[in-house]
């Protein structure tokens, strides 16, 4: 078998067939690597800025560079950030809320035959039904203020979470629980050491879905009856034909789920390194 | 058969008493009447095993006559197994799959389930004995077959337990490190002294590790060999062969490979088209013996069959009966 301490560099595998990597030929290749990546995006910005320009996409669309410059301008005004601070606190509050009631829900089904009895069929059935469907009778229930947006961020990440925690840990292999057990690890020690690692993958797969539906669930909440929050600066720009304004929020929309996503493959890496078989310390 | 190394290294660890310093009868097994049945399907029909302290035993047994259910059962992870059993506390078990948790460093794997201090140190001892000390750190993921099962056998040792039990550990090795992992448990159970049970349908691997071989058929303990043989044993000791066409007598397969009982179910599916394509032999078998014999004399070992021939009748027919 090949000594896994070469790999541990995060090197690409053909340099390692090759001669010696230097240092520099090492950074050359990561950037090539990360062009590659980005090549694409740059292509679709380059042509949205041509064709935007020259009015190809209609008068109401603006090019990058404008929606870059209108997103300064916001910033600078202390517009963009007062109702961004809005919006990441409900979904603060709301990721909250619903990432820990989807864990304990799965946590309680996976690891107690009661539990699932209880939990798992009321659980499927509103799983079935499409959240946001549910803002009209928020609206009733809690009226038209934060409690109304936060519920509806709530709900959303549950079921993702919940689904994942309960089959991950049903798909932890049981001769390993037996073997554990054979080794004398018992309750709680078992469920740190076997089953909750074994179920990480899956789980982390549910933390990503819950964290997109939860940025889908903002949107959707702050789209009536906002006075704050990035929705209602949509909802604002809209009545004033402000495209730019809303191209703004759209880029924030997709770096603010983009960051989530990249935050949880971070935790990803770390968490699941056994899998790539580093010896990394 | 004294028990040294990391015995005393969990003394100074745990502050248990020594497995040497406690009664004979407590290190050894005493099984009753153990039955077990699946879904209303009887595997152990009354088993009745006894292991001195100390002693290897093999089991065998054709696949499905339950040695892995006893072994379970002996290891107490099988909470619906009925009967008498009297099993030492200090037990460790190897299973076929190495089953080491694959997110967890290989040194913490050795010491799963062990508190206290100095853990890494005890760790590191087992390790060494098995030769994977400088791979204490590494992921599970990153060894090879034979490694990872070495890292089980470590984990197993540092519990310095009185009763080692392995269900087909060198199954899933490859022939070669299948020998070295042979002569590995060998020198361990020479060095510590533990009581053993293996669960294998290896008759090489029986005899050339086990005190006795048992085996097992319809439920019960049919039969029992002593394997007299001085250790070390070499492969090629002359006394194997008669033991070796005994023992495969007693599991239901023919030595000379010239007939199989048509009734045998678990007989492996690989077998029965050489075997029905020979009818002439199947016919012939019982009163072919001694012809089968003699074309057979060469490849069979200078002296060791001729002697013990007569014996395999009876003991065939002992095994028939058994099973099923």
């Amino acid at each position: 078998m090949s000594s896994p301490a070469v790999s541990s560099g995060g090197v690409p595998a053909e340099i390692i067939r090759g001669a010696p990597p230097t240092p520099l030929l090492r950074l050359l290749t990561a950037v090539a690597a990360r062009g590659r990546r980005f090549a694409g995006l740059a292509v679709l910005l380059v042509a949205w800025q041509v064709c935007a320009s020259r009015g190809l996409l209609g008068a109401a669309t603006p090019p990058p560079t404008q929606v870059i410059e209108t997103g300064f301008d916001l910033i600078r005004s202390g517009e963009l950030p007062v109702h961004l601070l809005a919006s990441l606190e409900r979904v603060a509050k709301g990721l909250s809320l619903g990432l820990s009631a989807g864990l304990v829900l799965g946590l309680a089904a996976g690891l107690f035959k009661v539990a699932e009895d209880v939990i798992d069929a009321p659980l499927q059935a509103l799983r079935m039904l499409p959240h946001l469907a549910l803002v009209p009778v928020f609206i009733i229930w809690f009226g038209i203020g934060e409690t109304a947006k936060v519920a509806l961020i709530t709900i959303g990440p549950i079921f993702p979470l919940y689904l994942n925690v309960f089959h991950g840990i049903r798909g932890v292999d049981e001769r390993l629980v037996e073997s554990a057990h054979s080794c004398g690890v018992r309750g709680l020690e078992l469920v740190r050491k076997v089953i909750l690692p074994g179920a990480l993958p899956q789980i982390l797969v549910g933390l990503r879905q819950s964290l997109g539906i939860g940025w889908l669930s903002l949107v959707v909440a702050e789209m009536t009856a906002t006075t704050s929050g990035i929705g209602f600066l949509v909802t604002d720009a809209k009545e004033f034909l402000r495209t730019d304004v809303v191209f703004v929020v759209l880029v924030v929309y997709a770096l603010l789920g983009l960051s989530t996503d990249l935050a949880v493959r971070a935790i990803e890496r770390k968490a699941l390194a056994w899998r790539r078989g580093l010896v990394a310390r | 058969m004294s028990i040294t190394g990391i015995s005393r290294t969990a003394d100074a660890g745990r502050g248990t008493g020594a497995a040497a310093d406690r009664p004979a009868a407590a290190r050894g097994v005493r099984v009753r009447g153990l039955r077990r049945a699946f879904g209303g399907r009887q595997i152990l029909r009354g088993v009745d095993l006894d292991l001195a302290p100390g002693e290897f035993v093999a089991l065998l047994g054709a696949s499905g006559s339950g040695k892995s259910t006893l072994l379970r059962a002996v290891a107490g992870l099988d909470t619906q197994a009925e009967g008498e059993l009297d099993v030492p506390e200090r037990r460790a078990v190897v299973f076929q799959e190495h089953r080491l948790l694959p997110w967890t460093r290989v040194w913490r794997n050795v010491t799963l389930g062990l508190h206290g201090r100095g853990l890494r140190e005890r760790a590191l001892r087992a390790l060494d004995e098995v030769g994977l000390a400088a791979r204490a750190d590494a992921w599970p993921l990153t060894l090879s077959g034979g490694e990872s099962q070495r890292v089980a056998i470590a984990r197993a040792l540092v519990r310095t337990p009185d009763l080692l039990l392995l269900d087909e550990p060198f199954g899933a090795l490859d022939a070669l490190t299948r020998i070295k992992a042979q002569a590995l448990v060998s020198r361990l159970h020479a060095r510590h002294g533990p009581t053993v049970l293996l669960v294998t349908h290896d008759v090489e691997e029986a005899l050339l590790l086990a005190d006795r071989a048992l085996v097992l058929a319809d439920g019960r303990i049919a039969e029992e060999f002593v394997i007299g043989i001085p250790r070390p044993r070499p492969v090629d000791h002359p006394d194997f062969t008669a033991l070796r066409r005994r023992l495969l007598a007693a599991l239901g397969v023919d030595p000379d490979l010239r007939r199989t009982d048509t009734d045998d179910t678990d007989a492996e599916p690989g077998d029965t088209p050489d075997t029905a394509t020979d009818t002439t032999a199947t016919a012939s078998a019982p009163t072919g013996t001694p012809t089968g014999e003699a074309a057979d004399a060469p490849a069979g070992g200078p002296a060791g069959p001729e002697p013990s021939a007569p014996d395999l009748e009876p003991g065939r027919a002992v095994a028939q009966q058994e099973t099923r």
